[in-house]
């Protein structure tokens, strides 16, 4: 009987949280580790009904397309799942990270990161355009509220970016919400997937989405934003960014490809095709760059090419492995910049030469951030490896040798520049002092590096819960 | 159930000795040196039960569901026995080796760690039951072994692991996709003597089928260093003495050897790799790579970089082998998988111990070492007369039956590449034990030590593999010796053509 409520309690609980933590800044961390436990309880007892049928929760009792429904199927609940992880990750480094410095973008924080992780919840169980829209937009908000907490010139700079790319996709989508609910009186998408037809007004208005949500989800070229954005943030705020805030647009690209029955159709394509290019593209600058920051914040751009990649590919096999790669990037991706944010503390330096030696100081940070790499790079033993392994398999099935290709060399790309941060960081430099970053930010390096891994070995277990068929099969209830 | 599970105890003894090791404080010098060797002890009883059990007709297969109908999956066979008894034991003589040479040096907690875990890696390889596993340790060895090679921080040695890191990602790519690509065609490749392909695949992908070997031959040559992709190995010279002796011998250029012994034998099957015309890329590339090393051999002064150019040789002999169709070939080049090992593996003991001793690098001041270090010069001579294929040490035997495989496969251009390539093995090992033995010390130069030659951890490893060198030149017909096992792999692979 409590499970129905599952859907709506996951968004109310971390913005409740948020708006207390408002209150004290002091039992903010408290606050959030209460919402992680109650949102870690309800989606374990989700759990069981969902291996049988979708949740769906009908909001003060009243159906589509008059009233708001929430769903809860598998797809939604591995995203929920995987940000809860991510988040239980973040949230542990950003509570030792500003006990360790002090800074005073404390108070802000935590209710801005209460409130994110709350938008993206209710981002994963809407299934009305109107709340993805304000789902979306609490998102946005707190996102470049968080990028703006630095306080630094370039910070805030960086931030006004962010907040005029995700306003104008949010225009964009709005505009987009408006003309489907003028044609077909409903915002409920699972209806409009029944009812939309390939008419002018109705594509202008997909196309629209469409655009709106790369911005959102930073596919090149429109990834313009996220380098300086990631780059400059708060290292816990740049985790949170990369890892977890740009996978909610992504999630809503993959929903509509399925709704919308886009496999094969031109957006698919140019969606793949662009994110091929970004992972060559990310690959190159993130190779180019000199702050190690900007590096990992390249590599996000890179990266999620592959989840775009799928559109392209198609078919089962390309889909799980499209998955799989957002799950183990929010992780590996969260804890590089973890362990960016050790060697800055450590070596008070983000550049490449700024951190040379730094190993003596920080062998924890060092030894996780290697196993988080490897996903990143896509070797074994990591969930990267894993997704590398069926992307390219169905690449080589469908006979897309060029994607074959950008595979294998965004793979060595990775690798490359990933490399020179252990490079640099191992050069010995006897006579160099450094600071301590104390050994609990180590351990959370350590902690996110070993899950990294751990997806390596049960990743492949999770596959069958966001098989493309049943998805489809879920539509119109 | 505990015997079921064998080849994971196998790898668990390295990884998890390796992780203890990590954990362990970096003055904790004799907890650390317990664990080490603790471990290899172990490690090598537990080789010791497999070898017994593979001897017996045992089965020992595990497996794992990484993703649905793709397993990491561990088998043993009579290969694998090969490779496991010979990382078994030399890891154990390495380890004590690479004790004493570490004795005052940074860093030991990272370097046995690594140290540990590439063993994991090499074991791994050896236990592998398809080719999905053994590209998962295929890659992780690349990991575990990059911190090892640029161990001691300095440039140089960053040059060259920055190099040896470049070359066998690269490899390890065309392995992917050349893997990937064969999953996609077969479902699924488990290693089957004789050969995984079915014929209604082969008759359909004939092409593809080709490209496919060649990727993952050229991928796991890689790792062997044959020629156009040996350019790494010389330059991770620059890693500590006991890395090098296990990069040589065992784990990286083994594992590529290995897993090419596997792609022909085990993955497309000796016959349809000799139908479908693989053999001769194989040989050809091989005779190249056995000239080309040896001719650059010569010209080196550094000793270790001389043993480098050898080894780029002397690995290919497997390859060799492999290519040659014939039970007589495969002895040959099967078995020099172990005899290399440890023929090598002498030669770089005592050419580090010469480094760590007397700070000798170079040929040309090698006059009249065999006085100063009498016992280490004997070991250094051993191995070298084995590459030469002296009889009575390990090489003899090796030659031998590569000859025997080259008149069986009537490729009578082979006994030509052996013979060259003996005559400039003599020519680059004859000169530097002629200015050991035969030339006067420079004047005033003292044996260094009163008692012993030099450090004993660096001194009886290195006697210990001359012997065995030698016992297994002059044993090589007895039960269980090298050739033997090698004879049981040529008997499986060509069992229904005797």
């Amino acid at each position: 009987m409590m499970v129905e409520h599952t859907p709506w309690l996951l968004t109310a609980v971390p913005l409740l949280m948020a708006a207390f933590a408002m209150l004290s800044a002091r039992l903010a961390p408290y606050l959030a580790s209460v919402s992680t436990l109650i949102c870690g309880t309800l989606l374990l007892q989700a759990l069981e009904p969902l291996s049988q049928e979708t949740i769906i929760h009908t909001l003060g009792g009243h159906a589509a397309p008059l009233g708001i429904e929430l769903y809860l199927d598998r797809l939604s609940w591995m995203m929920l799942a995987l940000t809860w992880l991510g988040g239980a990750l973040c949230s542990l480094y950003a509570f030792f990270w500003f006990r360790s410095t002090g800074h005073a973008g404390v108070a802000g924080f935590w209710p801005l990161w209460l409130g994110l992780i709350g938008g993206m919840n209710a981002l994963f169980v809407s299934g009305d355009l109107f709340n993805l829209y304000v789902a979306l937009e609490v998102i946005g908000i707190c996102a470049v509220s968080l990028a703006a907490l630095a306080q630094s010139r370039e910070a805030i700079r960086a931030a006004t970016n962010y907040l005029l790319a995700t306003y104008a996709a949010s225009l964009a989508y709005l505009f987009g919400v408006g003309i489907l609910y003028g044609l077909y009186g409903t915002m409920d998408w699972r209806l409009l997937a029944t009812l939309a037809q390939p008419e002018a007004p109705a594509l202008l208005a997909a196309g629209l989405m469409i655009a709106a949500l790369a911005i959102k989800a930073a596919l090149f070229p429109l990834h313009f934003w996220l380098p300086s954005a990631h780059a400059t943030a708060l290292p816990p705020v740049s985790a949170i960014l990369s890892a977890l805030a740009i996978k909610g647009a992504f999630y809503l690209l993959a929903r509509l490809y399925i709704q919308l029955e886009m496999p094969g159709s031109l957006p698919a394509l140019l969606l793949g095709y662009l994110g091929a290019a970004a992972i060559l593209y990310g690959g190159y600058q993130a190779l180019m760059a000199h702050n190690i920051k900007r590096i990992i914040a390249y590599s996000t751009v890179a990266q999620s090419g592959y989840f775009f990649l799928i559109f392209a590919i198609g078919g089962a096999m390309a889909w799980q492995g499209g998955f799989l790669q957002l799950y183990s990037h929010i992780i590996a991706k969260a804890t590089l910049f973890f362990a960016v944010g050790n060697l800055a503390l450590a070596a008070g330096s983000v550049t490449l030469e700024g951190i040379k030696g730094v190993a003596r100081a920080a062998p924890l940070t060092l030894f996780g951030a290697a196993m988080a790499a490897l996903s990143i790079a896509g070797l074994p033993p990591s969930g990267g490896f894993l997704a590398k392994w069926l992307l390219l398999q169905s690449a080589i099935e469908g006979g897309a040798w060029h994607f074959v290709a950008v595979l294998a060399i965004g793979g060595l790309l990775s690798a490359a520049y990933l490399f020179k941060i252990f490079r640099y960081a191992l050069i010995e430099q006897p006579e160099k002092r450094f600071n301590d970053p104390g050994v609990w930010l180590g351990w959370v390096v350590l902690l996110g590096g070993f899950i990294s891994l751990l997806f390596g070995f049960v990743g492949g277990q999770s596959v069958a819960w966001f098989d493309l068929s049943a998805l489809s099969l879920g539509g119109a209830s | 159930m505990i015997a079921s599970l064998l080849p994971l105890w196998i790898l668990l003894t390295s990884l998890v000795g390796g992780l203890i090791i990590f954990a362990l404080r970096e003055g904790a010098v004799w907890p650390r040196t317990f664990v080490n060797l603790a471990a290899a002890v172990v490690k090598i009883i537990l080789v010791g039960w497999m070898v017994y059990g593979v001897y017996h007709g045992e089965d020992f297969a595990i497996g794992y569901e990484l993703l649905p109908g793709i397993d990491l999956a561990f088998r043993a066979d009579a290969f694998s026995v090969l490779f496991l008894v010979l990382s078994a034991i030399l890891w154990l003589i390495t380890t004590i080796y690479a004790v004493g040479y570490l004795e005052h040096a940074q860093n030991r907690r990272r370097f046995f760690g690594f140290f540990s875990l590439c063993v994991t890696a090499t074991m791994g390889i050896a236990l592998s039951a398809n080719l999905l596993t053994f590209l998962f340790f295929y890659e992780l060895l690349t990991l575990a072994t990059y911190p090892l090679i640029a161990h001691r921080g300095t440039a140089a040695s960053q040059r060259g692991a920055r190099i040896y890191l470049a070359y066998t990602l690269f490899g390890g790519a065309l392995a992917l996709v050349g893997t990937a690509w064969l999953y996609v065609l077969t479902g699924g490749v488990d290693f089957t003597t004789g050969g995984a392909l079915s014929e209604g695949v082969i008759a359909s992908h004939g092409a593809a089928l080709m490209v496919i070997f060649a990727l993952l031959f050229f991928g796991f040559g890689v790792k062997a260093a044959i020629v156009p992709f040996h350019g790494w190995l010389p330059v991770a010279m620059i890693a500590p003495a006991p890395v090098s002796a296990l990069l040589h011998a065992v784990a990286v250029v083994k594992a590529g050897a290995f897993g090419v012994v596997r792609l022909v034998y085990d993955v497309y099957g000796i016959v349809p790799s000799f139908e479908m015309g693989l053999l001769t890329l194989v040989g050809i590339v091989a005779a190249v790579t056995i000239l080309y090393g040896s001719f650059l051999a010569l010209f080196q002064d550094e000793l270790k970089k001389r043993l480098a150019y050898s080894t780029i040789s002397q690995v290919s002999y497997i390859l060799l082998g492999t290519a040659l169709f014939g039970p007589m070939g495969t002895v040959g080049g099967v078995v020099h998988l172990v005899h290399q090992g440890i023929m090598k593996i002498t030669l770089f003991f005592a050419a580090g111990n010469i480094a760590e001793t007397l700070h000798i690098h170079r040929i040309s001041q090698m006059q009249g070492i065999g006085r100063r270090m009498p016992l280490t010069m004997a070991a250094f001579s051993v191995g070298a007369f084995g590459m030469i294929g002296f009889p009575l040490v390990a090489g003899f035997a090796t030659k031998w039956y590569l000859g025997l495989g080259a008149i069986e496969a009537e490729a009578y251009w082979v006994l030509g590449v052996l013979a060259l390539s003996t005559l400039l093995n003599a020519a680059y090992f004859l000169p530097i034990l002629y200015k050991a033995w035969f030339q006067k010390p420079p004047k005033g130069v003292q044996r260094p030590h009163q008692g012993l030659e030099s450090s004993g951890w660096l001194l009886w490893p290195t006697v210990i593999t001359a012997l065995l060198s030698v016992a297994a030149g002059v044993f090589a017909g007895a039960d269980h010796a090298p050739v033997y096992w090698a004879m049981i792999v040529a008997r499986l692979e060509y069992g229904g053509l005797l």
